[in-house]
């Protein structure tokens, strides 16, 4: 990629279906090639984001939850429950595989996935990459991420704990035992940490600007610039609202992608 | 990795969730996994055999795991 990165901040902080409709929509229409690369830096208020092949009920305790006005959300990637308030900040990249015979999920995971570390990096952190697709400071996890694939586009999303309330997620998210004991999984997936935690003075216009600078190394782009979604993105995303996320069955049922 | 399997007396199994925190990549897969392991007898190599037509027939890639380590949790799940 040579030109600037398309960035774009659109966020629905109250309704996080139409977020995750909008997440959806933007790697749609890069795939079909009406638009050019794009980064998306957007926060819910108050939600549980569950991985596409995840049961709700499996991992989110529902009556918490429902009480304490917590939304709840099924993505179209895989990969684990997460709690998003105003104090998580999500990006969300997607872009064309690069590079001849390059798998895809190396793609994700071994070279785009390097445009958060950069950015806490940039922060002045030292950010080092578990399990895959977590990226650890000082041994406790501050960003998960999750991909996908269509053909030769792809997506990379993920969550950074900025100033998420901690005692929030412990008691909505459910923690399951068994894979603390899987060998295979360093159980730095449950000791997470935040970015105010680990550096009170950094604030949340520098994580944004980190994240933007990070993603633009990682792509190789001239810059970067602000741009608004358009208007087949607002109607496919509308669309994805209405027929996907705002549904009991795609959210709770496990629904057929 | 959670399973959820109901088999019958010749352990066929009747239905099958697989569930929960792993990358499976076209996300797709899962479901059609799903759906190739009904009628399958709950016995290793019928289980590894019908993962691998999936894998091959979509493309199908597991990160972080191998269609051999979903095939042993189908194999220790127990019937709800």
């Amino acid at each position: 990629m040579t030109e600037k990165l398309r960035v774009l901040l659109t966020e629905f902080p109250e309704n996080s279906h139409l977020n995750l409709a909008f997440e959806e929509a933007f790697f749609l229409s890069r795939c079909s090639e009406w638009t050019s690369d794009v980064l998306r830096i957007w926060r819910n208020e108050k939600a549980v984001v569950i991985g596409v092949f995840q049961k709700a009920e499996e991992e989110v305790d529902l009556d918490f939850a429902n009480s304490n006005s917590i939304q709840i959300v099924r993505r179209f990637t895989g990969g684990g429950a997460v709690y998003h308030d105003l104090g998580n900040i999500n990006f969300a990249l997607s872009t064309k595989i690069e590079g001849e015979g390059q798998r895809g999920v190396d793609f994700l995971y071994d070279h785009l996935i390097y445009g958060a570390i950069e950015a806490l990096r940039l922060l002045g952190f030292n950010p080092s990459k578990e399990n895959f697709n977590d990226i650890v400071i000082e041994g406790k996890k501050v960003i998960g991420v999750a991909g996908s694939i269509r053909k030769d586009c792809a997506f990379l999303h993920g969550a950074m704990l900025f100033s998420t309330d901690l005692s929030v997620l412990s008691k909505v998210l459910k923690v399951p035992l068994k894979k603390l004991q899987d060998k295979k999984i360093d159980s730095v997936k449950y000791r997470v940490s935040t970015l105010s935690q680990l550096k009170p003075e950094i604030e949340q216009k520098d994580v944004i600007l980190s994240l933007i600078e990070g993603f633009t190394k990682v792509l190789g782009a001239e810059g970067y610039y602000f741009d608004f979604p358009d208007k087949r993105e607002i109607e496919l995303a509308r669309r994805l609202y209405l027929e996907k996320y705002s549904t009991v069955s795609w959210n709770f049922e496990r629904r057929r992608p | 990795m959670r399973v959820k399997v109901e088999t019958d007396e010749q352990r066929v199994i009747q239905s099958i969730t697989i569930t929960g925190d792993f990358f499976l990549l076209p996300e797709d897969a899962l479901w059609k996994l799903e759906e190739r392991l009904k009628g399958a007898k709950l016995e290793r190599n019928e289980i590894i055999k019908k993962i691998e037509q999936v894998f091959e027939e979509t493309g199908g890639i597991v990160v972080g795991s191998t269609p051999q380590e979903i095939a042993e949790v189908i194999l220790e799940a127990r019937e709800p």
